[in-house]
């Protein structure tokens, strides 16, 4: 409210014609500090009761108008403490086999010697025919004489195989074993494995093939 | 009002302002400590207030006054304001040693001194009005009533009582003025 605004209703007051709420706003407006003396005449006539009831309502107005700050960070918090102990504290998970896992796929065709032809064809044996070499070269060299020979015995010896072995055939489902227990899976597939790994170990040694360790190749 | 009478209305109007004082602090400690210094206050009302009339707008006025009275002296001292904070109740009179409004209590001595002297002096022009001046002033004043409300318990038409109370409040004002001047 203005000045004029508030002496206008400081006449009305005092000609009694001021309702309860225009006197609770004279209240508020006489009730500042820095007001002329006759305001602070007014304002103690208005009575403290008045006063504080304008300065209450006015407290109470500013409130509700206010923005209530609401923080979430406490909220998150306790949700996030609540997660952790849910996950760390509770009750650990049964692992149950719904479902009979799937233990082997046994094929018709020989799946060992597959293997054995990949590893074998990853060494890169070229099967050549020895050829007719200078006697002085071959008197030199008579250890590299033989090896090419090896070389040669084992690629035939592997193009043969490639010729017996039926051919492949992929995978169904009436391929598939069934196993009831984990364990005895596992326990199969990894004699299998080492059968596997044996076999390829033997069919090595025994042609003769060269490792990749020269310094052992000259033993 | 006689204090039996007041002692028979006094739990109706307790529950008026701890709704009141709940409303305005938001905790039950502190609306107890409105509505036991608004009982008081009213107990020294218990004179002029009169039988078979409903009195919740008067215990609603005293009991915002608490309240204010109670931020109040909250912003003077602190350790009131930490003892608040803690729960503890804050007492503290409605006349007498409390300031009189639009004073804060945080002013300067000169100045609540200059507020206790307008309080004083509004009292002892308010007892030179006329007996009829004088309960019309309080009913505007103290209890709050509107017009119409007047006019239901004293029987007087509307404008006859605006001029009373226009009356009135013409002679307190320029006794308080001349009070000060001097």
């Amino acid at each position: 409210m203005t000045y004029n605004e508030t002496e206008i209703l400081i006449k009305k007051y005092l000609n009694g014609e001021t309702t309860a709420e225009e006197e609770k706003l004279l209240a508020r407006e006489v009730a500042r500090e820095d007001v002329p003396d006759d305001w602070k005449v007014i304002a103690g006539m208005l009575g403290e009761l008045t006063v504080d009831e304008a300065l209450f309502d006015q407290m109470m107005a500013e409130r509700k108008t206010k923005p209530r700050i609401v923080r979430l960070w406490p909220w998150v918090a306790a949700a996030c403490v609540a997660a952790l102990l849910i996950v760390f504290l509770g009750p650990p998970r049964e692992e149950t086999v719904s479902q009979p896992q799937i233990a082997k796929v046994e094929c018709e065709s020989h799946s060992d010697i597959q293997v054995e032809e990949t590893e074998i064809k990853a060494v890169e044996v070229k099967a050549t025919e020895p050829k007719e070499q200078d006697t002085g070269q071959s008197a030199v060299n008579p250890q590299q004489t033989r090896k090419k020979k090896h070389k040669a015995s084992v690629s035939r010896r592997i193009a043969k195989e490639d010729q017996e072995a039926p051919a492949l055939r992929p995978v169904e489902e009436r391929d598939a074993i069934p196993y009831e227990d984990p364990q005895i899976q596992f326990a199969v597939q990894a004699r299998t494995l080492r059968e596997r790994g044996n076999r390829v170990i033997q069919r090595v040694s025994i042609n003769g093939l060269p490792s990749n360790n020269y310094q052992l190749n000259d033993l | 009002m006689t204090q039996e009478e007041f002692e028979h209305i006094a739990p109706a109007l307790r529950e008026l302002m701890l709704s009141v004082g709940r409303s305005f602090f938001g905790n039950d400690d502190d609306a107890e400590d409105v509505a036991q210094e608004g009982l008081v206050a009213l107990l020294r009302f218990i004179d002029r207030m009169e039988s078979g009339v409903r009195h919740d707008a008067l215990a609603i006025r005293v009991a915002k006054h608490c309240c204010m009275d109670m931020v109040r002296k909250r912003k003077s001292s602190p350790i009131l304001a930490l003892q608040a904070s803690k729960g503890r109740a804050v007492s503290g009179k409605m006349h007498g040693d409390v300031a009189p409004p639009g004073c804060d209590t945080g002013a300067s001595p000169h100045e609540h001194l200059e507020a206790k002297e307008l309080y004083e002096a509004v009292n002892e022009a308010v007892k030179h009005l006329k007996p009829s001046e004088r309960r019309l002033f309080e009913m505007r004043q103290i209890e709050g009533l509107e017009l119409d409300d007047i006019v239901k318990q004293t029987n007087i038409a509307k404008p006859s009582i605006k001029s009373i109370v226009s009356a009135a409040r013409k002679k307190v004002f320029a006794e308080i003025k001349e009070r000060l001047r001097t």
